[in-house]
């Protein structure tokens, strides 16, 4: 891609406080456009909190997110919508709308008919042209969370933060997924999405943010994040990243309990 | 069942049209054909104010407090993502409800629109602590919790004022009114109805995006540009107008406000923002209903609107309770 149509997102001393405890601290990162970015660190890392706060949907107390340069604070959210697309964890869906009738909640830019037809397409893409017409009451978890991704999907946003998009699904949709995000960073988007699978991490990441305790401890390509050291000081895990035949292959054990 | 909307509020417009021209041939006093004859054409006739003055507004204070509930119902459903949700959940309407309990008490029950005005302020004063409160915590949580516990408050406020009523007569008066009912209502009630459901139609028109968003809650309808401190505000203030009005025009008439956007639903109508209207037609029509219903049995009975709507809305409520909780033990 053309570095004048680059985009984006910067984070400068990002730091965030959730009540008392400061949940993310002084965090500073460059992502730009067509990359895959996976967030990993353990529970409580902060992984979430920090998507949130890209999101703007959390104050920051110190720092800035500036998005093409521009601040992201300053601007209304209706603006900030249309560059940044957010999938948050919970997967509530209150009434019992159509799958498509929920997917095309994400393309409100364009007509109805219109609507409806990229978020056919895209339900196709995740496998649900079955049941797109039918209610996502009668849905089930994996399906469920594949509409609700699909809803972002078409969004015209040029950023999606994804807190978790593989929760409930099977593990052949998990890599289906990650295709199919994988095929979105390439054709220009910014795909930021947190994961606790280190294996399918290692495999699909452009870049890895590893987190620990609110802090960035690095960016960098797996294989320069999947290190013995850094494995064994954030995870607990004894491990080592084989590359072969354009393939990345994680192999973990567990260290025995600190 | 799966109807379209348009389909669907042209039946209900339908129904609620032909149960009114119905409703307007029956009455406590029968009138012979001169008398309607009389109605049509000399304006100062027994028969034109019989027809014109007391069962036309009736008729039509039904319709509008009907269709006021079903709006406000389905409003508070939308705004709390909650199929349980109703007007009287937030307080406004115990509110207006102690509002006419202290006209009342204060002797105010004969003089010209004082109960209605102090229902109206009683609601007021409880929209405007809700948005005071909305400014600084907009979770729909917190604004639940604060509404449960206004809503006691009122209903506690106007268990002294019972109380401390100086005569049985008020009290009878007191529960007269809160047992609601549209008899006896004047075009100005109409008037008042219509100026409501006006106002608050106009507001919902921008709210297609905020409830429709919504549904997939909070967090993800700020991520997508909704400013969720603004639409908290609208639906209480639209909600509040509408429930505080109807209190004012009828007293207190439970569970339309609730059942009316489950009916809508029931004929495939899920989006929270296209059900509003239907639901307010769907009020409208579960109260002319119920005030026929009434009219149709022997007056001695004496039966008041808001204890049959009540009486009837229970056991719905109990079901939808019950197929939540059923819902719920799935998830």
């Amino acid at each position: 891609m053309d570095a004048g149509l680059m985009s984006q997102l910067t984070l400068t001393n990002v730091s965030v406080k959730l009540g008392q405890e400061t949940v993310v601290q002084d965090v500073s990162a460059d992502l730009t456009s067509s990359k895959l970015y996976v967030l990993v660190g353990p529970n409580g890392a902060g992984k979430t909190t920090l998507l949130k706060a890209m999101a703007s949907l959390l104050p920051l107390k110190d720092g800035l997110i500036r998005f093409n340069g521009e601040e992201l604070a300053g601007q209304t959210p209706a603006r900030r919508a249309e560059s940044i697309a957010y999938l948050p964890q919970d997967r509530s869906i209150a009434w019992d709308l159509a799958c498509v009738d929920v997917a095309a909640l994400g393309a409100q830019h364009l007509t109805p008919d219109l609507a409806r037809q990229k978020s056919f397409a895209e339900l196709q893409a995740l496998g649900l042209q079955e049941v797109s017409d039918r209610g996502v009451f009668g849905l089930s978890g994996g399906q469920r969370a594949r509409v609700l991704l699909a809803r972002v999907l078409v969004s015209p946003a040029e950023v999606f933060l994804l807190d978790e998009p593989l929760i409930a699904l099977d593990p052949a949709w998990q890599r289906q997924v990650l295709i199919r995000l994988k095929q979105r960073a390439e054709a220009g988007q910014t795909v930021i999405l947190s994961l606790h699978d280190l294996h399918l991490a290692a495999q699909f990441a452009d870049q890895v943010l590893l987190m620990h305790k609110g802090k960035l401890v690095k960016m960098d390509t797996p294989e320069n994040i999947f290190v013995p050291e850094l494995l064994s000081e954030v995870f607990n895990l004894k491990g080592e990243l084989v590359s072969g035949d354009g393939q990345r292959t994680l192999r973990l054990e567990s260290l025995p309990l600190l | 069942m799966h109807v379209s909307l348009r389909s669907l509020s042209i039946g209900l417009g339908v129904a609620i049209g032909v149960l009114l021209i119905v409703l307007m041939l029956f009455g406590d006093v029968p009138l012979s054909g001169v008398m309607w004859l009389d109605a049509f054409i000399h304006w100062n006739s027994l028969g034109s104010e019989i027809v014109w003055g007391i069962r036309l507004p009736r008729n039509l204070a039904g319709i509008g407090v009907g269709a006021m509930l079903g709006m406000s119902g389905a409003l508070m459903q939308g705004l709390l993502r909650n199929p349980l949700a109703e007007p009287g959940l937030l307080g406004v309407s115990a509110g207006s409800g102690l509002g006419a309990a202290l006209a009342i008490v204060f002797g105010l029950g004969l003089t010209p629109f004082a109960v209605e005005s102090f229902a109206l302020i009683g609601a007021a004063v409880v929209a405007v602590i809700l948005l005071i409160f909305v400014q600084r915590f907009p979770q729909r949580q917190s604004l639940i919790l604060l509404g449960v516990g206004l809503s006691a408050l009122c209903g506690a406020l106007m268990a002294l004022v019972f109380n401390l009523s100086p005569s049985p007569v008020t009290t009878a008066e007191m529960l007269g009114w809160m047992m609601g009912s549209v008899a006896n209502r004047n075009w100005f009630d109409v008037m008042m109805c219509v100026l409501g459901l006006g106002a608050v139609s106009a507001m919902s028109l921008q709210l297609g995006k905020g409830l429709r968003f919504l549904t997939l809650g909070e967090e993800t309808a700020r991520s997508m540009g909704i400013d969720m401190t603004r639409l908290t505000q609208v639906i209480v203030i639209g909600s509040s107008l509408l429930a505080g009005l109807s209190v004012s025009v009828a007293g207190v008439i439970g569970f339309v406000g609730l059942a009316a956007p489950h009916l809508v639903r029931a004929f495939g109508i899920k989006d929270p923002y296209l059900l509003i209207w239907p639901s307010a037609l769907t009020g409208a029509l579960m109260v002319i209903v119920s005030d026929g219903l009434i009219r149709l049995m022997p007056p001695t009975a004496d039966v008041r609107l808001g204890v049959l709507t009540s009486l009837v809305g229970a056991p719905l409520f109990a079901i939808l309770a019950y197929k939540s909780a059923r819902s719920w033990m799935q998830d």
